[in-house]
Parts: C-alpha cells; sequence; structure tokens
C-alpha cells in the first residue's frame, strides 16, 4: 500500500512537471507587455526579467534586434527576450533554488504573482469547502430518501429535480437566483459584499454563491447515493439479514447504508474538482475576489505570469485530487488492494 | 437419480411402434428461425422506445434542432448589425397583448418626470401614446443635477475652517441690449449660527477686449438672506471699456463667502440665483430655475431649453453638495412596440403621398394639368386642395398615412418641394402589415433575441456534434490500440492519456485561444484536444472485456487478422457504452464553450449560444427576459440530451436499468 501511495505521489509530481512545463513554454511564447506606466516602474519590471535570465540586456540596437525600448529621459535601454528553451532552464532555476514564480506585470505590478494568487487563494477555498460540506448531507440524505422510497412520489419528485440540476449549466442557477433573490426580491445583495459591509451582510452575501455551487453536487450526491443504494439493496445478503430476522431499519443502517459508502467517499473528493472549476464563473458573475475571477482578469490584461501560476494551482488541486480519489477506494473498503497484482 | 428411485415411477404401458423418429429420413440442415432475428441494435431500440421520458427528450432535441436549422433560414431580421430603435423590446407575441406574459409591455418605475411638458406630466424619454393607461407619479428627492429638479439648494462650504471659499460659474454669454434683474435668494446654515458676509461678482469678458472686468454686485457687508438688484446692465455697461466692439458678452458670475471667525468655515445655502428680463418674459436669457447639484446651477435659457451652467470651487479648498432638491418620478405601463412602430409624426413629400394614393391608402386630387410643377403659389395650392380633400375618417385601416394637419413648401431648391405634416402608423410606413413582434424580445443592439438565440443554439450544436464525432473516431481508434495489444503499448499510451486528461480543461482551452485566436476552428481544435480520452479509456476497458471471450478465440484460431477481429468482432459488441458517452459528451463540450464565453474568451464572429448569453448577462437587472429565455432554452437542451443519453445507456446494458 504504501509502496503504491508513494509511487502515486511520484508520478503525480511528473505528471505535474510535463504538464507545468508544456503551459511554461506555450505561455512564454506569447509576447508579455510589459507593465503601463512610469518609466521607472518598467525599468524594475525589466531588470527583474533580466536578473530572472528570461530577458537580456543589451547595448545597442543595431539591426532592430531589440523587442523592448524603454526611453528614460533620452536615455534608451534596450532588451530582447532570451530564446524559449532557455527561458525555460532558467525558470526551472528560478521555481527550485528561489520558488520564484515571476511578477505581475498588469494587475498589480511587480507584485509576486505568487503572492496575489496566495492573497485570493483563501476566498475560494473557502466557498468551495463550505459549499462541499452542505451539499454532502443534504445529498446523501436526498438520495437515501429517493432509494428507499423507490418508484414512490417522494422517488419521482427527487429524480426530476436532480435530472435538472445536474443538467443545468451553473451559469443558468446564480443567474436564475440572482434575478429573483437579488434584484426581484431585494432579500440578498446583488454583488459579493466588500470588506467595509457589516457583519450581516457579509453573511447573507454568502448565500448565492453557496447555493449556485451546491446545488449541482447535491444533485449528483443525491443520484449517487441513490444508483448505490438502490443496487444494494436488492442485493443477496441483505435478503438474508432479512430472514434471519432483523428489521428493515436495521438491515439499511447496519448493511446497506455502510456497502453504498464504498464508492460515495471517493466521489466527495472527485466533487471538490468539480466546485473548484464551476467556481469560476460563480466568482467572475458574483463579483468574488477569489481565484477563478484572477484568472479571468489576467487573461483579459495579458497578465500571463498570474496566469501561469493561478493555471499551476488549478492543475496541481486537480491532480491530488484524483490522486485522493484512487488512495480513498482502499482506505474505505478493504477489500481493494490499490496497485495489488493479481 | 440413482437406479433405486427410478423404480418407484410407474411406467406405464406404451405402444412400440408408437415411438418413431419425426426426422427418420430427414435430412437434416439448418432451418430458418421462425420467429423474426432480432439484432443488438434493434433489441437496444425496441428497449429504449419503451423509455417515455427518453422518447420525450429525444423529440425535444430534434425540435430544438429543427429551430436551429430553420429560424435563421426563415426568420428576415437582422442579427448582425445594430438597430438602436429597436433596442430591448421585451417579449412579444401578437394576439397575446392582454395576457401576462408576452404582451409586449414592461413595467417601469421611478423615472422622473419633467411637469414643464406643455401637454401635462410626461417620463422623460418616453412617448405619450405608448404610456398605457395612469402614471403613478411620487415626490422624490435627488443628490444629482437635473434639469427636472426643483427647489433644494447648493450648500457651499470650506473645507478648513477660517478660510474663505469662492464659487464661480462657466462662460454664460448675455447680450446686453436688454435689461435683466438678479435675484439671490441665500440662507445660512443653521448649525454654523452665523450669517456669513460675501460678494457677488460679475467677471464680464467685452469682444475685442483683453482685460476681464470685474464689476461688483454686492459687496462683502452683504448678509442678507435674499434680495434683488435691478439692472445690473446698466452697472456692467458702466464698465463698458473703449475698444469693446459689441454688447453680447461673456460673463461668469462669481461669489465669495468669507470665514467668520475662529472657528467658522465659510459656508452658504444658495437657494436661488435668478437673472431675469422684466421686459421679455418670452425669451429671455436667464429664467428662474432652481438650482440644482453641487456643481451646476440651472439657468434656462429661453423658454424651452435648459442648459447647465457649472459652478467650481475656485479659491480655497470647499465642497458643494445638493440639500433638499425635488424631484417627481413615476410608475407606469409602457408599451416599447407602440413607441417603436406605433402612431408617431412624420414629415412626408409629394411624392410619398402619391405613391400610398397609387397603392389605394389614400385619397386626394390629382395634380390640376393647368398647374405648373415649378411654380411656388400652384404648388402651394395643390397642398391646400390636398388638405381640403383629405378625410381622415375615410382612410383605408390599413393605411400608413392616418392624418395630415400641415404642409410646407420648400423654395430652396430648382424647384419647389412640397412636404406634408403627417401622423402616421410606423410599420406600415416600414412597409410591415401588422406591428412586429419578438418572441424573445430584442438585445442592446436592437437584434430579435429569438432568431439570435437560435442562430447560436445551431453554431453551438455544430460545435457540440462535430468535435464529438472528431472525438469518438480519435477515441475509438487509441483505445482499441491500447485495449487490443495492451502490455508495453497501453502502458505507453496510459501515460499519455494520464498526462493530457491532467490538464484542466479550462487550462488548455485559454491556452490554444490565446495562442490561435477564437474562432470556429480553433475552438473546434480546442474541444478535440483533450475531449477524446474518455471515449478512448471507456474503449479500452470495453476492449478488456471483450478480447478474451471465447468468439473471438474461434475466430483467432481460425486465422482471422487482428483488423477482423478488432472491427468485426470486440466493437459491435463494445460500442454501446462508447456510442452513449459520446452522446453525453454534446452538452458536455456545448456547457464548455459556453462557460469560456462567460468567461470573456468566447467565439468572435459567429455569434454562439454562450456568447449571446453572456453579453446579456449585464443588462439582468434591467432586461431579465433576455437571460432568461436564453438560459431556458440551453437548460432545455442540456436536460433533454442527458435524459436522452441515460435512456441510449439503459438500453444498450438493460442490466443497468433504474441506475443512475
Amino acid at each position: 500500500m504504501w509502496k503504491y501511495v508513494l509511487k502515486r505521489i511520484g508520478l503525480i509530481f511528473l505528471t505535474a512537471f510535463i504538464i507545468l512545463s508544456l503551459t511554461f513554454i506555450l505561455m512564454k511564447l506569447l509576447k508579455i507587455d510589459p507593465p503601463p506606466g512610469q518609466v521607472q516602474v518598467q525599468l524594475a519590471f525589466f531588470n527583474d526579467q533580466v536578473r530572472l535570465g528570461y530577458m537580456v540586456k543589451l547595448n545597442h540596437n543595431i539591426g532592430n534586434i531589440a523587442d523592448y525600448i524603454v526611453n528614460d529621459n533620452g536615455v534608451y535601454h534596450y532588451y530582447r527576450i532570451v530564446p524559449v528553451m532557455q527561458q525555460y532552464v532558467n525558470w526551472l532555476r528560478n521555481i527550485f533554488l528561489e520558488w520564484n514564480w515571476g511578477v505581475s506585470t498588469q494587475i498589480k505590478i511587480n507584485a509576486s504573482a505568487m503572492d496575489i494568487i496566495l492573497e485570493q487563494l483563501p476566498v475560494t477555498m473557502r466557498l468551495n469547502i463550505i459549499a462541499l460540506f452542505t451539499s454532502v448531507p443534504v445529498g446523501f440524505i436526498l438520495g437515501i430518501v429517493a432509494a428507499l422510497q423507490k418508484n414512490r412520489p417522494a422517488d419521482h419528485i427527487i429524480s426530476t429535480g436532480v435530472m435538472i440540476f445536474i443538467s443545468i449549466p451553473s451559469f443558468v442557477v446564480i443567474t436564475f437566483l440572482m434575478i429573483t433573490l437579488s434584484y426581484g426580491l431585494g432579500w440578498l445583495p446583488t454583488q459579493w459584499p466588500s470588506v467595509q459591509l457589516d457583519s450581516t451582510t457579509k453573511f447573507l452575501g454568502y448565500i448565492i454563491p453557496i447555493s449556485a455551487l451546491s446545488f449541482g453536487t447535491i444533485a449528483g450526491f443525491a443520484r449517487y447515493t441513490r444508483a448505490e443504494l438502490t443496487e444494494i439493496m436488492s442485493s443477496e445478503f441483505l435478503l438474508l439479514a432479512r430472514t434471519k430476522g432483523l428489521t428493515k431499519r436495521q438491515t439499511v443502517i447496519r448493511h446497506a447504508l455502510r456497502n453504498s459508502m464504498v464508492p460515495i467517499v471517493p466521489m466527495i473528493i472527485g466533487q471538490f474538482i468539480g466546485i473548484l472549476s464551476g467556481s469560476m464563473i460563480l466568482e467572475n458573475l458574483y463579483g468574488i475576489p477569489g481565484i477563478g475571477r484572477l484568472f479571468v482578469t489576467a487573461i483579459s490584461q495579458k497578465d500571463y505570469n498570474v496566469v501561469m501560476v493561478d493555471m499551476a494551482v488549478y492543475t496541481m488541486i486537480g491532480l491530488f485530487a484524483t490522486l485522493l480519489v484512487d488512495l480513498s477506494y482502499g482506505i474505505v473498503d478493504p477489500r481493494i488492494r490499490m496497485g495489488a497484482r493479481k | 437419480m440413482s437406479n433405486k428411485e427410478n423404480k418407484d415411477f410407474i411406467v406405464p404401458e406404451v405402444d412400440k411402434k408408437d415411438f418413431v423418429f419425426v426426422q427418420q429420413d430427414k435430412a437434416i440442415h439448418d432451418l430458418k428461425f421462425e420467429t423474426k432475428p432480432t439484432t443488438f441494435f434493434k433489441d437496444a431500440m425496441r428497449r429504449f422506445t419503451k423509455n417515455k421520458s427518453s422518447v420525450a427528450a429525444t423529440y425535444i432535441i430534434g425540435f430544438l434542432m429543427i429551430l436551429a436549422i430553420f429560424v435563421p433560414i426563415f426568420n428576415p431580421n437582422d442579427i448582425n448589425s445594430s438597430q438602436n430603435e429597436l433596442r430591448f423590446l421585451p417579449p412579444r407575441i401578437n394576439g397575446f397583448q392582454n395576457t401576462a406574459i408576452f404582451n409586449g409591455k414592461e413595467k417601469i418605475k421611478g423615472v422622473v418626470v419633467d411637469m414643464n411638458d406643455p401637454e401635462g406630466p410626461l417620463p422623460v424619454n418616453y412617448v405619450r401614446t405608448a404610456i398605457v393607461g395612469d402614471i403613478e407619479m411620487y415626490e422624490s428627492t435627488i443628490t444629482s443635477a437635473s434639469i427636472y429638479g426643483r427647489d433644494g439648494s447648493v450648500f457651499l462650504t470650506s473645507t478648513n475652517t477660517n478660510r474663505d471659499i469662492g464659487y464661480r460659474s462657466s462662460p454664460i454669454t448675455v447680450d446686453l441690449a436688454n435689461t435683466y434683474d438678479l435675484t439671490i435668494d441665500l440662507s445660512a446654515n443653521a448649525a454654523l449660527e452665523v450669517a456669513p458676509n460675501y460678494a457677488f461678482y460679475a467677471d464680464v469678458t467685452f469682444p475685442g477686449a483683453a482685460e476681464i472686468k470685474t464689476v461688483t454686485l454686492f459687496d462683502f457687508s452683504s448678509t442678507f438672506t435674499s434680495r434683488s438688484l435691478a439692472d445690473i446692465t446698466a452697472l456692467i455697461l458702466a464698465e463698458k471699456p473703449v475698444e469693446a466692439t459689441s454688447d453680447v458678452v461673456s460673463l461668469r458670475l462669481r461669489f465669495h463667502v468669507t470665514s467668520q471667525g475662529v472657528n467658522h468655515r465659510a459656508a452658504l445655502h444658495m437657494n436661488q440665483v435668478i437673472v431675469s428680463n422684466p421686459n421679455d418674459t418670452e425669451d429671455v436669457t436667464f429664467v428662474p430655475h432652481n438650482f440644482v447639484d453641487g456643481n451646476n446651477v440651472l439657468v434656462r435659457n429661453g423658454v424651452a431649453e435648459l442648459i447647465a451652467y457649472t459652478w467650481n470651487i475656485i479659491n480655497g479648498a470647499g465642497t458643494t453638495s445638493l440639500v433638499n432638491g425635488k424631484i417627481t418620478r413615476a410608475n407606469f405601463t409602457y408599451d416599447p412596440y407602440e413607441a417603436a412602430f406605433g402612431k408617431r409624426d412624420m414629415v412626408l413629400g409629394l411624392d410619398k403621398l402619391e405613391n400610398y394614393k397609387r397603392e389605394g391608402y389614400i385619397e386626394f386630387p390629382d395634380f390640376p394639368s393647368n398647374f405648373s410643377k415649378s411654380s411656388v403659389t400652384d404648388m402651394e395650392a395643390y397642398g391646400n386642395m390636398i388638405m381640403a380633400a383629405f378625410d381622415k375618417d375615410a382612410v383605408d385601416h390599413k393605411s400608413p398615412v392616418v392624418d395630415i394637419y400641415g404642409f410646407s413648401v420648400l423654395t430652396n431648391g430648382p424647384r419647389p418641394i412640397l412636404d406634408f405634416d403627417c401622423q402616421v402608423v410606423y410599420y406600415r410606413i416600414l412597409g410591415r402589415n401588422a406591428m412586429p413582434s419578438f418572441m424573445f424580445g430584442t438585445n442592446q443592439f436592437g437584434q430579435d433575441y429569438f432568431k439570435k438565440v437560435f442562430f447560436g443554439l445551431g453554431i453551438s450544436l455544430l460545435l457540440g456534434l462535430l468535435a464529438a464525432s472528431i472525438n469518438i473516431i480519435i477515441g475509438l481508434i487509441w483505445g482499441s490500440i491500447s485495449g487490443y495489444y495492451g502490455g508495453g503499448i497501453d502502458m505507453l499510451m496510459e501515460r499519455i492519456t494520464e498526462i493530457l486528461g491532467g490538464i484542466p480543461t479550462i487550462v488548455v482551452l485559454t491556452l490554444i485561444i490565446l495562442h490561435l485566436g477564437n474562432s470556429f476552428p480553433v475552438f473546434l481544435l480546442a474541444m478535440v484536444m483533450t475531449g477524446w480520452i474518455g471515449t478512448a479509456a471507456t474503449t479500452r476497458s470495453q476492449f478488456y472485456r471483450y478480447k478474451r471471450r471465447e468468439y473471438v478465440l474461434a475466430s483467432r484460431t481460425l486465422g482471422a487478422k487482428d483488423s477482423r477481429l478488432i472491427f468485426r468482432h470486440i466493437l459491435p459488441n463494445s460500442v454501446g457504452p462508447i456510442f452513449t458517452s459520446s452522446v453525453l459528451m454534446i452538452p458536455g463540450i456545448i456547457f464548455a464553450e459556453a462557460t469560456i464565453s462567460y468567461l470573456g474568451l468566447g467565439l468572435q464572429g459567429l455569434p454562439s449560444l454562450g456568447v449571446s448569453l453572456s453579453e446579456s448577462q449585464q443588462y439582468i437587472f434591467s432586461h431579465p427576459y433576455l437571460v432568461t429565455s436564453g438560459a431556458i432554452v440551453i437548460s432545455l437542451l442540456m436536460i433533454s440530451f442527458n435524459l436522452f443519453g441515460n435512456g441510449l445507456r439503459d438500453a444498450f446494458n438493460p442490466s443497468l436499468k433504474g441506475v443512475e
């Protein structure tokens, strides 16, 4: 088991390394815009680029070989971008030796891109985790109710709701919540409340994002739980349990539920990635200052270093979630030996 | 069973000849089944048609596809250019005028009312004839400049204590041939409890004179709250320099407020500043009009025209704010279709009227043969003849022109031109037979949103279908090779898909779009880039499942080649789940495309459903019907596709039935 875990972790780092390398090379092929504004700011940026090894400073511009020219009161500074593969080598050195992921060029000029991401990560994580913790129990209960009431009105209502909420895109849900609850009835803020507002407004501000993130997940859990439980309810060992005299309640709680957990627990982790990518649109529509909104802002402003780090965060979260899903199978169900030979 | 037990059976006596072989002398060949043979697909189809919700979903998908194909072909409305007068028309279907929805009317709330309109109070920027029912008016306060505001005052205050403050208007052009009176209405701030001292000047620039003359209207000893000064013109003319060439001058009104001792700020409420002309009430340069807002004192220029003259703090640091400004607002039901296409006044030339006459809508006498088209008097006489003959009660009910109430003869050109002031039905002028109606309303560019949505749906579906088919082909090939050969090849191919699959979709999409732009082929490429991995995985697992089956082994022992085994034996058996996962891929692609549009990287040039939806997202508050109709269509599509896919899965794999 431990050997398998270590092997998987090693593989994940290798995968992440390859993905990030590809991403870096592709990003660096795009021409980066120097920060706007004052010459001093621009010079600071270019000198940092030279120090990091992504550009070289030229003494002259004979034959127009410079990619960037900065005019500092008549004194010209010329900079040339080094070849991509050389930048790549320097980038690896910067990350492994200095943990330097480059600076922001537009959003917060010359601030470390990593710092900007870390500053905005908590909001996104908080929303996602709250959404996960609300949707797991609700979805689980709905699924159990539907499975136990199979083919009765309660099941039909839940199943229809599940079908609808699984299908409807998250932006539609957000839009409808905003139209009805914020604009129509005026109960909730129309935008993510800013830091200065009072705590009641802040609390109310959580309702739309959490519900928008939860609906799809609740539907997913309910559907999965119902499917698993239905299958187990019709299995022989439950029949055996009933025949030996257990009540239905006892069989459900002691035997059915426990067994249906096996595929559901890994799914909880799997859903986390789903919520995370769903929150990108939510953050944009509701004006939440998280990494999803940052990603879009960075792309529209061509702040490629920030985009790069943001992509790295999303990739790493995705890869580790996959790993956790795989490992959790083995933990939840001892019969499954991950990586075991036949 | 043992022999012992057998003895317990009673064996009846049966004649030996009754035991005859039916096929004793027949040659036994393969016989045809008496029942009809069924194929895997036919069987699946039979199961699929039993699932009612899936069948319904199939019909809905078919219906949406038909709409997506035929709406753009048969709907003539323009969805490419911008048509300003059709902006934001609410949803309307002809014949639904009195229902709760699709009636083409909207409830307007809190609109500023112009109380001075000659025909009675009128909400600003709305057409009177298009207002349905009564206007419900209420008093409201304003804090910013409006020419429809009343009362209130500008509160002018210095930021620092013990400092003076100055306040000056922008230049106003004044003809000094008229006589003007000045009225000032001021009040002190009760909190300050000190009557302010101030001075009031006019800074006059005479044409031809370089120097700006400062005329003192009130001096610093002034502490009154309201006072008039008759004939300020004389005061200004007294300062007229000799080199001045004209009496039409540019002047700025200027105020200075002094600080009233220690720890007092210079502060003052300006209730009114009125410059009026007592002799000429019809056309005065300034007319009493209470100001409004911290930076604007509004002065009426002429009877109809209101011009806001900007006032600025000029001396020291200070702030201005509007206090107790009042304005009337209204709630009412509005019919924007009536405003855009209903009755309106228009000037029509004689040619137009003659056209309508030829088409039989209106009647008037022909041009008399003894008249000349180049004579102004003859044209005038003809105009009068038409006016006299036009009977507005007798016009055809389909007539574009319903009333003619005047005419004019233009004589500038080589020949006189006869123009008529008419009341017209505008949609008839546009050549339509009925009031146009847009089922989903119109968007911010005045484009028919119904056509826009279904055109976009067509683009999205095309993208989904194309990308799904390419994904199936790549995934099938990749998955079959990986699954069939297994071993080292499988390992290598699995690692490649693992890495590709590890990149979040959003990252793949963004990178490709940033590099190659956002055109349709690039989107297709982006959707294909990692989209095939799912199909490949399903195919691979299906191959693992079937490749060791006996019938495959049998075929192999008979010498079948790999390609025959794959395409003839394994693939047909494993096609069910592969097909199902591919169908479910289509809504996934449409969803991904819509998502990327919402993130601002949508298709350019070809408005897909996602692009149209995300464009109208910012009007969610003012015009929610746009987002609503688009969202309903995309949700319907997604739900139908999911139901359809589930039905397919159940049909191909009956053991999974009911497991969702």
